[in-house]
């Protein structure tokens, strides 16, 4: 029973999850009631199981996950953690409901955001139930991700992205920290399971690995929960849309590393370490963060400094246990906490909704204008300043009496130094209270006064609710007291009531009160609002600095090295790497020499063929000098097609059919490709631009580098191969028939022996492509248009001759039967996907080129992007499908068919053969356009990749269906490019 | 002497021009050269199965009684045409992308600022 409860809490929200995205589309704002339904299956699952017996949920099952790791999904619904999940979905279930009444219309992508918010809470409910140290690190992890998404929830501003990146680089680099605490800790013990971990006793030996495990956690929990130094990225994430401060940044998300150090209590609590570490920054964080929020003026940083400040005091509080065992109370002051913040942060989204202020010293007289928020806001108020029949005075209470007898034991002015902290925070804290509950009462500004409007009762129900507990609670200490206690690990039971009699602590209480109210009259007496943040308390700017430092240090490495071209590096990295090699080539010259001369005359058998060699090297040699050595761009790359096609040849000699075949296809399609943009150089006359001269030295620099490389590299060839050694490839040739099942040796090894290189490659392909989509998709138009007078024939025209029209269009079918061929004898025969994906879409390419891209587009149906993503889908598939059997990746199967071994080899090469052709078909279809200074994408594909604020490549035509040129030729003044 | 000397000179050819071209200033002469370095490395790769000559292509009963050549050089060339197909493709529309950007087709056009880093220029 409980089992299956407790998965339908933590698999509810993350179920519930994309649902919301796609009811988004179709709901709007209104998506925020349906989201409503995981919350509330949550809470009610979570108190099921706080209901059920202790021993059922003592025996509960666990799974494994990756046993080599020591990961396993194992539970820990114990009192700490049972009481943090009631907390995430009962705070979830009000954040929701305020969220499906703050997030209107005036917002856009709502089904995201519930997603956003689903996912955080399910990431929540892992790690605070999780029993194994490594899933609730990945659970820790996964509620910065989704913090990162809600926090720069809008996307738009500026201060919302930078928000964004300083939680998720300060949280998942202190998540690091905690990572190497947690590996210590499963080192030292041998088992990430926590039960396991806390009924061992400390290996002997192990103090010193033990008190560096926690000082690495440690660093992970004041990052998460903002302590000194780290408490930087909580006001910045007040970027975010309300609902999302007051549900992460003050009642759930920030309050887990308050949650690990209790959790990790037995494991660190005996450290001696331990107390003056978490006393210290706790405490500290408890000033510094009141100070600062005392200082602030806008009412949501002011709201996340005093969180800061509370959690030093959540976190510092486990410093004065007794010996490893909770303190009495902790429970207690985490409720209080979540009660009255997460209140307020839903009472400044609502002014914040009502007024359009959140800023101080413009708001005022808010009391008049809402009754219902500003009782609730009171009553906050009132709890933060810790102001009696409030929870918040229980919890300072107890907070006080705690330090008190801290002081008593250790009786030295060190021992003094939490009362001091403790007392010096609750008077700032009743200061910031003062402040704020000043705004409520009074005339109000002018600029607040025009935009106001009432907020709906529904916006201001939550918080009430919260209020409400917030009072119950203080009424009633027992009842608080009791219901804590019931969750916590602490032995101590007390009974709270609300009248003790004049103890230490009342008198303390009564002058912190007293002494508040002087200071506070004073200051208005002043009448000077705080100047904000001094700028050496802003450690953010440190932060910015740092981040931004990698960008800062090339700008200037690239001032003071004052290279004005890119080919300047180029120059170094190679002129660098050849002056290396050949200074390794003079030190081992021995043994290079004895290498060349390894290499055996000619061998038996060879008929005159090395003379072929010889010549068809001297053509490609030839062609290559010939490519520098013409001037106009188009037989220049032809030049350069010349010495591909010749080394498809020299393959060949090789025996190498598999490549030369590859390098055929390959060398068609770049020509292709290259010649589609130098024919748009060429048409722009841009490859006649003039460039600045190039001075003597220079020149001869260029030269004598570009001969000393080839030089290393032709030297390396006559040194590389090593008869004397064992081949891998000799293995292979033996086992490609009894282990691969297929002749073709090379072909074996691309989809078998190494087929992951082969999965990665078409990846890297697709990639390539994706990479291009963005660069064409996003081109801001900068310059003048040029006006050319070119004639339309000159460009790239759809071929009107009957008989090239007639070849292609009968020849694409027996080309793709080809194709078909050629995939399928590949893995006996030279041949296989890659090749025959080539031959695919070059031949629907020239299709192209005699029927139109509009035709052709329109013909296929299939877009090209989803082809290659199928493709890699299929590969990557059959890669992982043997995983299934218990096999190791990539172990392919075979069905014997009518004697043909049928594997799926095959459909790993299907998976290559689709990629290809989708891969090849996107990039050209582009640039084919673009040579007629057409749009690059069809009209209907804009939507998907222009954002706003680009422009659109080239001349956007808006027509449909007129990528073609038209038969009739148009004035040439009209084409613009 | 080496019977692999022809290639060995050919590898010099061809990455010496690709090395030369590479360092040009203008965008289509870069590209070119960027596309013999592949091949050129391509080659350097092949050499090292070593010299073919009387040597059966790596397919098993091709032809008995000749050695077959090393297979996995050849495998290896096979990745890194398709790998560089794609980077050359990136390359090209990288190239036209800068191109379109500036309305220049030399690197002296990336000097100048607000150019090249996706800044708008204030035209």
């Amino acid at each position: 029973m409980v089992t299956s409860l407790l998965w339908v809490l933590l698999l509810v929200p993350w179920l519930s999850a994309p649902l919301m995205v796609l009811l988004g589309r179709r709901l709007g704002p209104r998506v925020g009631w349906a989201a409503l339904l995981a919350p509330v299956v949550a809470t009610v699952s979570a108190v099921g199981i706080t209901l059920a017996p202790q021993a059922e949920r003592q025996a509960l099952p666990a799974y494994e996950w990756v046993p080599q790791l020591g990961a396993r999904i194992a539970f820990m619904p114990d009192g700490l953690g049972l009481f943090f999940a009631l907390l995430v979905s009962g705070v979830g279930v009000l954040v929701t409901l305020y969220a499906a009444f703050y997030l209107d219309g005036s917002y856009r992508h709502h089904g995201r955001f519930y997603c956003f918010l689903q996912l955080f809470m399910g990431a929540m409910l892992w790690t605070v139930l999780s029993g194994n140290l490594l899933v609730l690190f990945v659970a820790w992890e996964l509620t910065g991700i989704s913090s990162f998404f809600l926090i720069g929830f809008l996307t738009e501003k500026e201060l919302s992205r930078r928000g964004a990146r300083m939680a998720l680089v300060t949280t998942s680099a202190t998540g690091l920290s905690l990572l190497v605490g947690v590996v210590l800790i499963g080192q030292l013990y041998g088992t990430y399971e926590l039960s396991a971990i806390f009924t061992q006793g400390v290996p002997p030996g192990g103090e010193g690995l033990l008190t560096a495990a926690f000082l690495c956690c440690f660093g992970g929990i004041a990052g998460k929960s903002a302590l000194f130094p780290f408490s930087y990225w909580l006001p910045n994430a007040m970027a975010a849309p309300t609902p999302v401060s007051a549900y992460l940044h003050s009642a759930t998300m920030v309050k887990l590393g308050v949650f690990l150090t209790a959790r990790m209590l037995p494991l660190f609590g005996d450290l001696d370490v331990f107390a003056p570490v978490v006393l210290s920054v706790g405490l500290f964080t408890f000033v510094f963060g009141a100070g600062l929020a005392l200082l602030s003026n806008d009412l949501k940083a002011v709201l996340a400094y005093t969180t800061v400040a509370q959690l030093g005091a959540l976190v510092g509080q486990y410093g004065w246990s007794p010996q490893g065992a909770a303190p009495f109370g902790d429970i207690l002051h985490i409720l209080n906490h979540t009660l009255y913040k997460a209140g307020l942060f839903m009472v400044v989204g609502v002014i914040d909704h009502s007024a359009g202020t959140r800023d101080l010293r413009e708001l005022g007289g808010l009391f008049r204008r809402m009754p219902l928020t500003g009782v609730v806001a009171l009553i906050a108020l009132a709890a933060m300043a810790g102001v009696p029949l409030t929870s918040g005075f229980i919890s300072k209470e107890l907070l006080l009496e705690s330090g008190l007898e801290l002081f008593h034991s250790r009786q030295s002015l060190l021992g003094a130094l939490p009362l001091v902290a403790l007392l010096l925070g609750s008077l700032l804290h009743v200061l910031v209270a003062l402040r704020v509950a000043k705004r409520f009462f009074g005339p109000m500004p002018e600029k607040a006064a025009s935009h106001f409007h009432a907020p709906s009762l529904g916006l201001q129900f939550p918080a009430s609710v919260l209020a409400l507990g917030v009072m119950g609670f203080g009424v009633v200490p027992a009842a608080f007291g009791s219901a804590t206690g019931f969750f916590s690990a602490s032995p101590e039971v007390r009974h709270l009531s609300l009248w003790h009699g004049f103890t230490p602590v009342l008198l303390m209480s009564l002058s912190i009160f007293a002494l508040a109210g002087i200071l506070f009259a004073v200051g208005t007496r002043a009448g000077k609002a705080p100047a904000g943040i001094p700028r050496w308390l802003e450690f953010e700017r440190l932060f910015e600095r740092g981040v931004e430092g990698a960008p800062v240090f090339g700008q200037w490495l690239d001032r003071v090295l004052g290279f004005t071209r890119p080919s300047h590096f180029l120059l170094l990295i190679v002129g660098g790497l050849v002056t290396a090699l050949a200074a390794y080539g003079i030190f081992a010259w021995e043994g290079l020499v004895q290498r060349i001369s390894l290499s055996a005359p000619l061998p038996e058998g060879s008929e005159g063929e090395p003379w072929i060699r010889f010549g068809a090297c001297l053509l490609i040699g030839i062609s290559a000098l010939l490519a520098v050595r013409l001037r106009r761009p188009i037989p220049q790359l032809f030049a350069v097609s010349a010495v591909g096609l010749g080394i498809a040849f020299l393959y060949v000699l090789y025996r190498a059919p598999d490549l030369a075949l590859t390098q055929l296809l390959v060398e068609t399609a770049t020509l292709l490709m290259v010649l589609l943009l130098v024919i748009r150089f060429k048409r722009d006359r841009a490859s006649e631009q003039p460039v600045a001269p190039v001075s003597r030295g220079a020149r001869v620099i260029r030269f004598g580098v570009s001969i000393a490389a080839g030089l290393v590299m032709g030297l390396g060839v006559l040194i590389f191969p090593n008869p004397g050694q064992e081949h891998a490839g000799t293995y292979y040739l033996e086992t490609t028939v009894p282990l691969a099942k297929g002749a073709n040796a090379v072909n074996t090894v691309l989809v078998d022996y190494r087929g992951f290189d082969t999965m990665f490659e078409i990846t890297v392909l697709l990639i390539a492509a994706l990479g291009c989509l963005g660069l064409l998709a996003r081109v801001r138009r900068v310059g003048k248009p040029t006006e050319v007078k070119v004639s339309v024939r000159d460009l790239f025209p759809v071929p009107e001759d009957f008989i090239l029209r007639s070849v292609v269009v009968f020849g694409v079918f027996p080309l793709n039967l080809l194709a078909a061929f050629i995939f399928f004898r590949g893995h006996n025969a030279p041949g296989g996907g890659f090749i025959a994906g080539l031959v695919s879409a070059l031949s629907l390419i020239l299709l192209v080129f005699v029927s139109g891209l509009g035709w052709v587009r329109s013909a296929l149906r299939i877009n090209p992007v989803t082809l290659a993503a199928i493709g890699v889908g299929l590969a990557v598939g059959t890669t992982l499908l043997p995983l299934v059997f218990g096999l190791p990746l990539l172990s392919h199967l075979y069905v014997d068919i009518l004697g043909i071994s049928l594997g799926t080899t095959l459909v790993f090469d299907l998976g290559v053969y689709l990629t290809v052709v989708g891969v090849t078909l996107k990039l050209i279809y582009p640039l084919m356009k673009s040579v007629h200074g057409r749009s690059a994408f069809a009209p209907d594909e804009l939507g998907h990749f222009y954002a706003e604020a680009s422009e659109s490549i080239d001349e956007l035509e808006s027509v449909p269906g007129t990528e073609v040129p038209p038969d009739a030729e148009p004035s040439p003044e009209t084409r613009r490019i | 002497m080496s019977t692999q000397l022809d290639l060995a000179l050919l590898v010099a050819v061809v990455i010496g021009v690709a090395i030369y071209l590479c360092l040009s200033s203008r965008f289509h002469r870069v590209l070119l050269g960027f596309l013999l370095l592949s091949n050129g490395a391509n080659l350097a790769v092949l050499g090292m199965s070593g010299d073919p000559s009387g040597k059966a292509a790596a397919l098993v009963a091709d032809a008995p009684g000749r050695p077959p050549v090393d297979p996995l050089p050849q495998a290896l060339i096979l990745t890194a045409i398709v790998i560089g197909f794609s980077v050359a493709a990136y390359f090209t529309v990288l190239l036209y992308r800068i191109y379109t950007d500036g309305q220049n087709a030399t690197l002296a056009g990336l000097d100048d600022p607000g150019t090249g880093d996706g800044k708008e220029r204030a035209s």
